[in-house]
């Protein structure tokens, strides 16, 4: 295909003149001419119509989707951390696993990660300097319990200690905060402050200033096993937060490090993982791999696993980026249909110019001035439908961007309207895409029109 | 003829065959060993009955088809000689573009095309420069008397206007040699009349050399030899 078109526009004894403008001024000819309107113009038209409808189509569903993606990422990129190191529990053949589930030397850890990190301090996100800031977190499974005058509510949730001078800076928990306040200090009353999500609240029935126990899992196991009362800790809701993750609403539940520990029976220096910010999200696999680099060194290096925030959702974002590609192929049905347009009506008006074909030929046009003609044409069939696509799925982009013109219900939904995020390579692509099938389409019926001989025959009959 | 020099002889054609296999019938002869010397600035009237060959030759003659067996050797100024059987189907088609006019029966212009694009036509092919070639078949067109018509297509032309345009557009690149396949066949007498009268113009003010394949006593009468086409034979 590359060598057919490098050949049409060989200009070794042909001026360029000839090579472009005189098959450009038939082709456009015999696109535009109002001669005659018949099946051929008809389904010419409709090759145009359909190239622009199926890359407007294209650009605009990646668009959106575009515009999903990153409200997802900001959505939990800006709740959870950068970059998070946790210990690796490697699964074993008997179906159990081994390896601590704790970090056990946080602090060491902590410093050896801020050391590793700080090639990164030196670079700068927009005119801000980078800052890397660690914080350990302590966590595990708890069960809350809340007794009502009628009943009793029970919940397991995932408990998270964390330092509560540092978290604000690598989590977005305390920006989250939708009712009470972040206050996990300890208490005069010798409550365990907690700070909830809405959902876990909600199915427990309470809200701030409610107290509830604290049943640690390990507890109950210890109760059991060796027959004493399971160890019991009173605890306020200080704070309901909403992370736009209903899954964390549901489940997660904050305290203070040291009250973790202690609830979950952790050793003073451990932690469940140590979460990193890294002042922009993009800088995370520098940082995954400096963070990789450094741990090698240390000893059980096999012993920690190191994810960034793309890592903690894997599998939303691959389901996201599956989906984007099904859409793609899917609606890349509509431009092949429109492709297979092209073939039919450039293989008719070559059946049709049979002797249009002849008479330029006797006129001096060579074979391969008459593919540039039919070649172009299908060029100009392509190019038209591409930009005309373009242009239409830019416009609608920008009215819903500027006017959100697909509005959402802002009681059931997080955002006003139907996000949309226009990127160019998703622009090129699909114009390249269509473009390039359109000149596919052109390749036979255009060899065929150049392959038209004996001018004499078709004279001939034209006689008859 | 035989004292005829090289230079005066613009097209020689030596021993040409051509059959045509056409479905469910054998093979038909439709030249039998034909050597033909045109001679430069000449009109030449090829007449026969219908189905003699006479286009077929022609169209051989132009390089628009090969004979099976036999050479035509053009030799359209001074210079060079160009034998068909020894160039490229892109020489060919330089070689028609440039030293060779056709004008048919039908005309065959460019129906999407206006009658002056419709001359323009082969001056833009050799590489001609869009003015200029405009120029060209403006001046041709106003010799032919087609000066208010340069706008019409083909379809808002009479039968004799378009003829006539395509006269101007098998001279626009002047050519050396002009094949004109029964162009008053289509012609009432007084069209003819004025399509003969051009050609006469052209062939004294250029020296181009008409081959004219007709039935037209007129045409026959006017020219300066006349060869018959008979049995796959010529006969002067």
């Amino acid at each position: 295909m590359a060598s057919f078109i490098t050949s049409l526009f060989a200009t070794r004894t042909v001026p360029f003149a000839v090579s472009l403008f005189v098959p450009l001024f038939i082709a456009r000819r015999y696109l535009l001419s109002k001669r005659t309107l018949n099946f051929i113009t008809v389904i010419t038209a409709i090759s145009v119509g359909g190239i622009s409808l199926g890359v407007a189509a294209l650009i605009i569903i990646l668009s959106v989707f575009n515009g999903f993606q990153s409200l997802v990422e900001r959505f939990l990129v800006g709740f959870d951390p950068h970059v998070r190191i946790s210990a690796a529990v490697t699964a074993q053949t008997d179906g159990n696993s081994k390896g601590s589930q704790f970090l056990t030397n946080t602090d060491t850890l902590t410093n050896v990660i801020l050391r590793a990190c700080e090639p990164l301090a030196e670079r700068t996100v927009g005119s801000k300097p980078v800052h890397v800031v660690a914080s350990a977190v302590a966590g595990g499974k708890i069960v809350l319990m809340k007794s009502g005058a009628n009943a009793t509510f029970m919940q397991a949730c995932q408990l998270y200690g964390i330092d509560t001078a540092s978290i604000g800076l690598v989590s977005g928990i305390k920006h989250a905060v939708v009712a009470g306040e972040f206050a996990l200090g300890d208490r005069s009353d010798g409550c365990i402050p907690l700070v909830m999500g809405i959902g876990l609240a909600d199915k427990l029935r309470i809200t701030t200033g409610d107290t509830l126990t604290l049943l640690a899992p390990s507890a109950i196991e210890a109760a059991i096993t060796q027959a004493t009362p399971p160890i019991m800790r009173k605890a306020i809701m200080v704070g309901l937060f909403q992370s736009n993750n209903k899954d964390y609403d549901a489940i997660q539940a904050y305290t203070s490090l040291d009250n973790a520990r202690v609830l979950l029976g952790l050793p003073p220096n451990a932690a469940l993982s140590i979460d990193l910010r890294c002042g922009d999200a993009r800088l995370s696999n520098e940082a995954q791999q400096l963070i990789n680099n450094a741990l090698t060194n240390m000893p059980k290096a096999a012993s920690y696993r190191v994810e960034t925030w793309y890592d903690l959702h894997r599998d939303l974002y691959n389901v996201m980026r599956f989906e984007r590609l099904a859409a793609f192929l899917i609606l890349s049905i509509i431009i092949l249909v429109a492709v297979f347009n092209i073939f039919a009506s450039l293989s008719m008006t070559v059946a049709e110019k049979r002797a249009e074909i002849a008479v330029l030929k006797a006129m001096g046009a060579s074979e391969r001035l008459i593919v540039r003609i039919f070649f172009l044409q299908s060029v100009l069939v392509g190019l038209s439908g591409t930009l005309l696509g373009v242009g239409l799925a830019l416009l609608l982009c920008w009215g819903q961007i500027r006017y959100g013109w697909l509005a959402l219900d802002t009681s059931r939904y997080l955002i006003p309207a139907i996000p949309v995020i226009v990127q160019w390579s998703d622009v090129v692509l699909v114009a390249l895409v269509a473009f390039v099938l359109a000149l596919v389409a052109g390749f036979v019926p255009s060899r065929r029109a150049g392959a038209v001989r004996s001018a004499v025959s078709l004279l001939r009959s034209e006689r008859v | 003829m035989g004292s005829m020099t090289s230079h005066d002889c613009i097209l020689r054609a030596e021993q040409l065959t051509k059959s045509y296999a056409l479905a469910g019938t054998s093979e038909t002869a439709v030249l039998r060993g034909i050597s033909l010397h045109i001679v430069r600035g000449e009109i030449l009237a090829i007449v026969g009955a219908s189905g003699a060959g006479k286009s077929t030759l022609l169209h051989v003659l132009g390089a628009l088809d090969e004979a099976d067996a036999g050479t035509v050797t053009l030799q359209p100024n001074n210079g060079n000689a160009y034998t068909y059987s020894h160039l490229s189907s892109d020489a060919l088609s330089a070689l028609r573009n440039k030293h060779i006019g056709f004008i048919f029966q039908f005309h065959h212009l460019l129906p999407e095309f206006t009658a002056l694009e419709n001359v323009m036509m082969p001056a833009l092919i050799a590489g001609v420069r869009e003015r200029a070639a405009r120029e060209s078949a403006q001046h041709l067109l106003d010799i032919v008397g087609l000066a208010e018509r340069l706008h019409h297509k083909p379809d808002a032309l009479s039968g004799g206007e378009q003829q006539r345009v395509a006269f101007a557009r098998a001279l626009v690149n002047n050519p050396a040699l002009v094949f004109a396949d029964e162009p008053t066949g289509n012609l009432d007498a007084t069209t003819s009349a004025v399509l003969l009268g051009l050609i006469q113009h052209f062939r004294e003010q250029h020296r181009q050399t008409f081959v004219i394949v007709t039935h037209s006593a007129e045409i026959a009468q006017a020219a300066d030899r006349v060869l018959t086409l008979r049995g796959g034979v010529l006969q002067e």
